[in-house]
């Protein structure tokens, strides 16, 4: 089967969505990450129903969607493969897609991809002590992970350098 | 009790079971016999008195988690563990670390570190017109809005700050605030470093709009309770984005990036037609 005849679906579960005007933000409860989709793909994160083939999104996106409207070079293909790396990446699929890599690296290729890589954004959520400290140098510590610079020294102040316990 | 969470009050004292029971041993200089410990310990080659400094303790239940010379940072570290405590354990609001003023109604959030410079960009703010909501959490209701956590400044000189400027401070009645704008600031010594290898003029606060996606993430990822209850804090926060204005940038000296937020916002207001 050629890679454009695959149809990815979404993780069915530990997916928590929320739209944000034309964007999506989705939160995922197992790796607790969370992404934010621009419109274009929030467009090809909906057609991953698992029925939809990767060609049928590239005949979609290429059919007046918004990447020609505002980058009449854009490829389509190039557009939509780029964007479901980064959602497989994110590990947003039921199964892993593997696409292959790009080809043919040109100037605007990268230019591509790099508005492509725009589209979506991910941050990991940290545990609550975690996302609670970041506390500057010279402060009372008990671990490393409480301090901004990672480490809390054998006298049990934040630290930059030197042994940490 | 002025280092107490807003709504703070006393419970009888055989009220049980307790949640959480934060114990604070104050450290005085005292006289210490010498001998006390059956070691014979010697001050200038005589046994007798000697005055001992001991360290102000906290422990959290059995746990150690702080220990401070001075009296000032011993009562500073039991604020923050008390901070600590209510934020993980709030069941009606989400606890987000970012720095909140008021202006014009409307709540500014900077979600960041707890280093990340944000106390000294509300300080900057709150002199140029502000209200002082908080420096360290935004407290954020199940539709996003914001209510007032006034805490002592985590940092004395930006207490002292407000202090001079008898700066306004929202009382914990106030409120609570639609958020108006995210200024999502990489703050981090990471992103400075990052900038800096970008080529970003140090200093200059260069700024652009985000899409309010990337406000939730920013948010998300600073939401104290958004591992443990998911579901809940992305409601909190998205309904706090949903009408916000957000800007992103590069981190600038604080006084210079607190004129350009209190000129953009003046901008923004006047193009809405409120303010004439």
């Amino acid at each position: 089967m050629s890679w454009l005849e695959k149809t990815p679906r979404r993780r069915p579960d530990g997916l928590l969505e929320r739209p944000m005007g034309d964007e999506l933000v989705i939160y995922d409860t197992e790796h607790h990450r969370a992404h934010s989709l621009e419109p274009l793909a929030r467009e090809i994160w909906r057609a991953c129903d698992g029925r939809t083939s990767i060609e049928e999104m590239v005949r979609r996106i290429g059919r007046g969607h918004a990447t020609s409207e505002s980058d009449p070079e854009a490829d389509p293909e190039d557009t939509v493969v780029r964007c479901l790396r980064l959602l497989d990446d994110a590990e947003l699929f039921e199964t892993p897609l593997r696409l292959p890599d790009p080809s043919q690296v040109t100037r605007r290729r990268l230019l591509r991809a790099a508005a492509v890589a725009s589209l979506v954004a991910s941050v990991a959520v940290p545990e609550p002590a975690a996302a609670q400290s970041n506390l500057p140098n010279g402060a009372p510590c008990t671990s490393s992970d409480q301090c901004a610079s990672g480490c809390c020294g054998p006298s049990r102040k934040c630290k930059m350098f030197g042994a940490c316990i | 009790m002025d280092r107490l969470p807003p709504g703070a009050r006393p419970l009888a004292p055989d009220r049980e079971p307790y949640d959480h029971v934060l114990s604070v041993v104050s450290g005085d200089t005292v006289a210490q016999d010498t001998v006390a410990h059956g070691t014979d310990h010697r001050v200038n080659g005589k046994r007798g008195k000697r005055r001992v400094r001991r360290l102000g303790v906290i422990y959290t239940g059995v746990g150690l988690v702080g220990r401070h010379r001075r009296r000032d940072a011993l009562l500073d570290g039991v604020e923050r563990e008390v901070d600590r405590i209510v934020s993980e354990n709030a069941r009606d609001r989400v606890f987000v670390h970012a720095g909140a003023v008021v202006w014009g109604g409307r709540a500014l959030l900077v979600p960041g570190a707890s280093d990340s410079g944000k106390s000294t960009l509300v300080a900057e703010l709150v002199r140029h017109g502000a209200t002082y909501l908080s420096d360290d959490y935004a407290v954020l209701d199940a539709d996003g809005r914001v209510h007032p956590y006034p805490r002592s400044p985590r940092l004395r000189r930006i207490r002292r700050s407000l202090e001079e400027l008898d700066g306004p401070v929202a009382r914990p009645d106030d409120g609570p605030f639609p958020v108006g704008w995210i200024l999502d600031l990489p703050l981090s010594k990471d992103s400075a470093e990052d900038s800096a290898e970008d080529g970003v003029e140090s200093g200059a606060l260069d700024t652009h709009r985000l899409g309010r996606g990337r406000a939730v993430l920013s948010l998300l990822h600073h939401a104290i309770p958004a591992r443990r209850e998911p579901d809940r804090s992305l409601d909190a926060v998205t309904r706090a984005a949903v009408s916000a204005e957000v800007f992103a940038g590069q981190r600038g000296e604080a006084a210079e990036a607190a004129a350009w937020i209190v000129a953009s916002l003046f901008r923004s207001r006047r193009a809405a037609g409120a303010v004439a």
